[in-house]
């Protein structure tokens, strides 16, 4: 049993110096955010000296980290607000009604997923000059929403067609029309695999470089993905600056995760568990 | 009730924007690519489109770069669905087995899946950093095996490997998650009926685990298939230009390049045409395979 118990252990302190490893690059970004550019150029992996917290005041101020991030946060809030009132609407539909060819809607959604966002690029690009919209961040959240809609319909149908209509059967009696329903019944019911796939389009929009790369050119618009990608080339001398720049974007990011671990893995998954 | 389910005013108001969205933003720019593909176009809105045919096609395949891009992305998915899904699978496993632990671990593997992509791959440059400053480099001088120091990212032979490396480090922690979810499901009672018949160890995880989780570890390798065939941020950030000697190139950054560098928008609609076309083929392949066998019940 003791023999077994020191296995144990061992195991776990390794295990423990792999997890540690494994974030060595972040950990590695926030002592170089700290360092200055010649105790970069010195030795990337030795500690900082002081802690210079300048580099967040120049990330903030000339990187313009902030507005980023704020741009990026207004793209993905609309983005999974449109996202979830569209997708709610027609998996509601698709979940309870009764409509002719209904298996072919639903494949019709869903196979959206089979689209890259690279078939649709080209001709956006040309319809948007066309039209001259480019900077349009209303456009940009109905394209956002588009791609993030296929995995929103799989999640809620899915979701949807385990509530029992009883509720609904009730409402209806008292008088209120299908869209009281939709708003005093089902939204509230569904809440839960609403956040779930909002986490999952959250994390698509907030990784996505593609499209604001083509679809924005006005700096004061870029996103974060776009403004870290300028920093480091243009700023390429101010490594420390710009490791400043990705910590203050990272570290929200990962507070936010840790605070809701549960949650945002079930949302994350949950599209990988229903498919 | 069945009238209200039936109401087709209802039907119709609630369906039509997802399917505005859908069409507006979806199908019909994926059907104009393809259109697009058989015309060439330089970009410029006065100038109008010229058809030729299947010439942008034609081109493609006589194009060694185009084809390095098609060797490259197998390449890519092989060898991350080789890593990716056995080291996902592994460490769930493992954290499955600690008793304490488990929210920090998941947390540990998991954060770089979350991270912006942009975030990721400018930090995984210093770890490739060309000069012995390297972070890799240094700890290779360091523990003495200062010939296998490399110049990572520019040398041909190493650079598709090392972007492959760094997509492997953020998505190894979703497909941990996935097993993980998958073991919450097997019922204890069976593990134990497992263990009083004697079966212990790795064959516990051959001959239990693995024929239990099959649908789990399906599912992953068909996403780890198609999220490589589309990928672009981590080798567009890693190797903007593809590479030395086109050594990292792949289907959707040559099709970037070939658009947005240098305005070959007909080329650039027969390569996303390709990957359309790829991606939509792996997928129903990949869904045909997965409905074929289920996991084992128990």
């Amino acid at each position: 049993m003791k023999k077994n118990h020191i296995g144990k252990t061992i195991g776990y302190i390794l295990f423990i110096s792999l997890a540690i490893i494994n974030l060595y690059p972040l950990i590695f970004s926030i002592f170089c955010s700290f360092k200055s550019n010649l105790e970069i150029f010195k030795s990337f992996t030795a500690l900082p000296q002081q802690f210079r917290y300048q580099n967040y005041i120049t990330a903030w101020n000339v990187g313009r980290i902030g507005r980023y991030f704020l741009n990026t946060i207004i793209l993905a809030a609309s983005t999974i607000i449109v996202t979830a009132f569209v997708g709610a609407l027609a998996s509601y539909i698709l979940s309870k009604f009764t409509v002719k060819a209904k298996s072919t809607i639903h494949f019709f959604f869903i196979s959206g997923l089979m689209i890259p966002i690279q078939a649709v690029l080209i001709p956006l690009s040309y319809i948007f000059g066309k039209l001259g919209i480019m900077n349009n961040y209303p456009m940009l959240v109905l394209l956002y929403s588009a791609f993030c809609l296929p995995m929103t319909i799989l999640i809620l149908t899915g979701f949807m067609k385990s509530i029992p209509s009883e509720l609904e059967e009730a409402t209806v009696m008292d008088g209120a029309n299908a869209f009281q329903v939709f708003t005093k019944v089902i939204l509230p019911l569904t809440m839960p695999g609403i956040i779930s796939v909002s986490i999952f389009n959250f994390i698509q929009v907030w990784n996505n470089l593609l499209f604001p790369l083509i679809f924005i050119s006005d700096k004061n618009k870029g996103t974060i993905s776009m403004g870290l990608l300028a920093f480091f080339g243009e700023y390429s001398t101010d490594y420390s600056a710009s490791m400043a720049g990705i910590c203050l974007t990272t570290i929200p990011i990962i507070i936010a995760y840790v605070l809701f671990q549960e949650k945002i893995e079930d949302g994350l998954i949950s599209g990988a568990i229903k498919g | 009730m069945s009238r209200f389910y039936r109401d087709k005013k209802i039907i119709i108001l609630f369906l039509l924007p997802a399917v505005l969205l859908y069409l507006l933003f979806e199908v019909i720019p994926v059907i104009m690519s393809i259109y697009f593909s058989f015309n060439e176009w330089p970009g410029i809105q006065s100038v109008p489109l010229q058809f030729v045919g299947l010439k942008n096609y034609i081109k493609l395949f006589q194009s060694p770069i185009f084809l390095k891009s098609l060797s490259n992305i197998a390449i890519y998915v092989i060898v991350s669905v080789l890593l990716q899904v056995p080291i996902g699978f592994a460490l769930g496993f493992i954290i499955h087995s600690f008793e304490k632990g488990k929210r920090f671990f998941k947390a540990a593997f998991f954060i770089p899946m979350i991270l912006s992509v942009t975030a990721v791959a400018l930090l995984w440059n210093f770890i490739f950093f060309p000069t012995e400053k390297g972070i890799l480099n240094s700890l290779l001088i360091r523990i003495g095996l200062d010939e296998l120091t490399n110049q990572w990212l520019v040398n041909p032979k190493t650079s598709l490997l090392s972007v492959i490396s760094v997509s492997t480090w953020t998505s190894v922690g979703y497909y941990m998650l996935i097993c993980l979810a998958g073991l919450a499901s097997i019922p204890e009672s069976v593990i134990e009926a497992g263990e009083l018949d004697g079966v212990t160890g790795l064959k516990k995880i051959w001959y239990m685990y693995i024929p239990m989780l099959w649908d789990p570890i399906k599912i992953s390798v068909v996403m780890v298939i198609t999220g490589v065939l589309k990928i672009f941020d981590t080798v567009y950030i890693l190797t903007p230009s593809g590479g030395t000697k086109n050594s990292t190139i792949v289907p959707a950054l040559l099709m970037y390049n070939e658009s947005y560098r240098y305005s070959n928008y007909g080329t650039g609609s027969a390569i996303a045409t390709i990957i359309f076309l790829l991606s939509v083929f792996v997928s129903l392949f990949s869904l045909r395979l997965l409905n074929q066998r289920k996991s084992i019940d128990y």
